[in-house]
């Protein structure tokens, strides 16, 4: 029980940075992206590669924190795969969505990401490799905190947390205190009035996928050292990462991180009670459940 | 010569039976403007749902019935139409991106049953179907499998009839009506709802039937058969033959099923030995650019929508032409599986 | 008309525009006011009055015709950018971000500010003492007629030259609309041009120094204020009158 709780923060602590993204982009150009979730795929894996590469610039680099399995070079990779991977969604929002969104309706868009998720999933299977991978060879001698037969805790999972929750709170403060955070909120509340404010459109929308992406990548980083990578990491988390994003209401960032937790929280826990074989199918049913009986989720509004 | 004609009409029944589902999938998308995410979740209800009822007493499970052949085909394809209601209601009348979602989430939601409720499924190694109607009168098999074939071109001819009837009648117009409100963003009252459920029922029965018909095939299903891919292979059949044209469907199956397997045969042909894990991850992403490719270049497919409706913006800039950008070969002579 | 005579100023000329290609809403609409004046349209419902400004504010196609501020021509300029250069529109309805605090929705309407938006936020507040209030609060739990002060705030921070205000006084007390139309004559005297759609027609004719009729989308007549006022035309044009004075006689 102590166990499902922990494990079940910990998930949801990364689905939570998965589903700020999703929302965003879900509200503000109104299409569900099912390829976010390819984003996390795309962080994980290009933190792979950079951290080899900065490795063998460097031994020293190679050296890890004390009791994790994470290294000085690993978290430098992880800055520049984010900022990789924010610029990629940009990228092909410009290549792809951008044009779908001028030619046809938002529908059309929807059905292209599904096309797009394919694309990166497989080119990543083809690059990397179809069996999972870790960051570290040692991963599974980082320190455990607590050894409780109840209570299983590693280094590495307090990192996560750590990492997530000072992620959030800087995001937070971006939101909450700088002029181009309330810039976002505005262009998601209400697109014309934000407009007639002197807000580019445009600008925003790149700057929602730049920090979606770069949300993504971290926790693909974050996923990938608590369970590994591999190619459909991205297809087995987007499920509930629109769960994340429909629980807490379409739109909001706060309600996409508390989102995060509850599925997170539900699905470990809900482990306890069925085969562990319909674990995919849980998020699916949090979903049935707030579109029937409080379909803006908890804090979206009605559109 | 049998061989060729054998795999010829062995290519042709498979096809067709996707063809159905298509055309399903043309009255919720093509038609209605409606969002399917999971078709597989619908094609496999029907699928282990005529198996269940007609199949042979189980003595591990649930299910067998034996029930006769009709029968048991109604049956699978009312499972389908049950399973869409189920998702229908909770999504018809929000916004549309949730139907994808809901839809995605019901095939995955799908999987895991099929993969864990053993007494229900048979799990992975799937369940075995019934001898497959009059194959015992007919006792040639090559004679049966042509006889199949024909079974099959009359159920996709009634399918297409049906659906021609449907899109022409006022049911039709409406439709489209809810279609065109749903593509200008408008919020809609109560009764589109309806008209949306009502078209994504029917398209999710007549997928139903599709599956109905593959599980009766093989004589056989298992999750194996349902793999995710199948729903994006639908979707790329549908947007390269024309969505809101039913004979552009059944052309884009046969484009794109050809491309699936020709490709298929090919990169196994060609790829080395070690390499040959990687075709499957060559042929999804194939599957994805032709999606997205259709999509930016040439959205209204080979054959554009006749029927649209009046007084309404002009339609996008992109020429509707004729042309065929990709022609794959259409008949390996190769006994190749089906590749899924 | 005296329009070809100013040469600072709004100038709107043969102005077609509206939601669809091809669907016009307004049809050639010319109209001209200088800065430090306050202009009206007035027209009965359908008329293309609220259009007219979204489409001078850049948030509707324009299919023919021009809009020029200044001399300078800002037809088919972005919403955006003609904010950034001084067009101010204040929207009828959901003219604030009611999920953000008054403090947030004027530090963001102020990021268009040339220089020191602190000081443009503060004199906001000096003239909207009731913004200074209710600074940290929602801006979605304020009352209707602190709303508009935020939302004409907002337009302001920016020090436009052109504000163009939708109805105004729509859907507020007849106190608060008193004070909301009475302000505008003090905001003109800072050299701005205002151009406002208003129901409320005797109120909006008061403050007003010219005013547009608008009917069908087109041009009907135009006029000082305070004659058309009294002018009987009007009434046969503009049915809506007599109601809106009924009306005004009873609130008084």
């Amino acid at each position: 029980m102590l166990q499902s709780l922990f494990d079940g923060i910990l998930v949801g602590s990364i689905l939570s940075l998965g589903a700020i993204g999703l929302t965003l982009i879900m509200h503000i150009l109104r299409f569900a992206n099912f390829s976010h979730a390819e984003l996390i795929s795309m962080g994980a894996y290009f933190t792979l590669t950079l951290d080899a590469v900065f490795t063998a610039f460097s031994r020293a680099l190679a050296s890890k924190l004390p009791m994790l399995s994470v290294s000085v070079s690993l978290m430098l990779a992880m800055l520049v795969a984010l900022l990789i991977t924010g610029i990629l969604a940009a990228i092909i929002d410009k290549l792809v969505f951008k044009r779908l969104r001028e030619q046809a309706g938002p529908l059309t868009m929807v059905f292209a990401s599904f096309g797009i998720g394919l694309i990166i999933r497989n080119v990543i299977g083809l690059v990397y490799g179809l069996k999972s991978m870790h960051y570290s060879s040692d991963i599974a001698f980082a320190m455990v905190i607590s050894s409780d037969p109840l209570l299983l805790i590693k280094a590495d999972q307090l990192f996560i947390l750590a990492l997530t929750l000072l992620v959030m709170v800087s995001l937070h403060l971006f939101m909450s205190r700088t002029s181009v955070g309330f810039a976002l909120k505005a262009i998601s509340e209400n697109p014309v009035l934000a407009q007639i404010n002197g807000i580019n459109l445009a600008s925003m929308v790149r700057l929602a996928w730049l920090l979606g992406g770069a949300l993504a990548a971290i926790a693909g980083v974050c996923y990938a050292l608590n369970n590994q990578l591999s190619p459909v990491m991205g297809r087995d988390l987007v499920l509930s990462l629109f769960a994340a994003a429909i629980v807490g209401g379409i739109g909001s960032i706060y309600g996409a991180a508390l989102g995060g937790l509850i599925v997170g929280l539900a699905s470990s826990l809900a482990l306890l009670i069925i085969p562990a074989g319909y674990k995919p199918a849980v998020p699916f049913l949090i979903i049935l459940l707030v579109l029937y009986l409080r379909p803006n989720g908890l804090f979206g509004e009605e559109r | 010569m049998i061989g060729i004609i054998s795999y010829l009409a062995f290519f042709l029944t498979i096809a067709l039976i996707l063809a159905i589902a298509v055309l399903g999938l043309n009255l919720q998308w093509g038609y209605t403007g409606l969002f399917n995410g999971g078709i597989v979740a619908f094609f496999g209800a029907g699928a282990y749902g005529i198996i269940l009822l007609g199949g042979p007493e189980r003595i591990d499970g649930f299910g067998g019935f034996s029930l006769p052949y009709p029968l048991a085909l109604l049956g699978g394809i009312a499972l389908s139409g049950v399973l869409a209601l189920m998702v229908g209601l909770a999504t018809t009348r929000l916004r549309h991106d949730y139907l994808a979602i809901a839809t995605f989430g019901v095939a995955i939601a799908m999987e895991s049953v099929m993969r864990n409720a053993s007494w229900l499924t048979g799990g992975a190694t799937g369940l075995r179907g019934f001898e497959r109607p009059l194959e015992a009168i007919v006792g040639n098999s090559f004679a049966y499998n042509l006889l199949f074939l024909f079974f099959v071109l009359v159920c996709v001819s009634l399918v297409f009839l049906f659906l021609e009837i449907l899109v022409r009648s006022p049911f039709g117009r409406l439709l489209r009506a809810v279609r065109e409100n749903e593509r200008a963003a408008r919020s809609l009252g109560k009764s589109p709802s309806s008209v949306r459920l009502t078209a994504f029922v029917i398209g999710a029965m007549i997928m139903g039937l599709s599956g109905a018909l593959y599980a009766t095939f093989y004589a056989f299903i298992s999750p194996q058969d349902l793999a995710p891919i199948l729903t994006f292979q639908i979707w790329a059949m549908l947007i390269v033959g024309g969505s809101g044209n039913n004979l552009g469907a059944v052309l884009g199956t046969l484009v794109v099923w050809g491309a699936w397997v020709g490709s298929g045969w090919l990169l196994t042909a060609l790829a080395p030995t070690h390499l040959q894990l990687y075709t499957g991850s060559i042929q999804y992403i194939l599957v994805g650019a032709i999606i997205v490719s259709s999509l930016l270049w040439r959205p209204r497919g080979l054959l554009p929508e006749k029927l649209s409706i009046h007084a309404l913006p002009p339609p996008d800039p992109g020429s509707p032409g004729q042309g065929s950008e990709s022609q794959p070969a259409n008949s390996p002579n190769q006994p190749a599986e089906n590749t899924q | 008309m005296m329009a070809t005579q100013l040469s600072t100023g709004l100038k709107v000329d043969q102005l077609t525009a509206g939601y669809v290609r091809g669907m016009p809403i307004i049809s050639e609409v010319s109209l001209a006011m200088k800065h430090g004046e306050i202009a009206c349209i007035i027209g009965p419902n359908g008329a293309g009055k609220s259009t007219l400004l979204k489409a001078i504010a850049g948030l509707l196609d324009v299919e023919s015709g021009n809009v020029s501020l200044d001399d300078r021509l800002i037809t088919g300029i972005s919403p955006d950018r003609l904010a950034q250069s001084g067009v101010a529109l204040v929207p009828q309805l959901d003219n604030i971000f009611r999920t953000m605090s008054v403090e947030q929705n004027l530090r963001l309407a102020a990021r268009r500010c040339k220089e020191s938006p602190r000081e443009a936020i503060d004199d906001m507040l000096e003239l909207f003492p009731v913004l200074a209030e209710r600074y940290s609060s929602k801006a979605g739990s304020l009352s209707g007629g602190q709303r508009q002060f935020l939302a004409i705030a907002m337009a302001l921070v920016a020090s436009p030259s052109l504000l163009l205000l939708d109805e105004p006084s729509a859907g507020l007390s007849p106190k608060a609309a008193q004070e909301v139309l009475g302000m505008l004559p003090g905001i003109a005297r800072t050299r701005v041009a205002i151009l406002m759609v208003e129901q409320n027609v005797k109120a909006a004719l008061s403050v007003a120094d010219r005013a547009y009729v608008l009917a069908e989308g087109r041009n009907q007549h135009d006029g000082d204020a305070k004659a058309l006022m009294n002018d009987p035309v009007l009434g046969e044009i503009y049915m809506g009158v007599r109601r809106a004075e009924a009306h005004a006689a009873k609130s008084v």
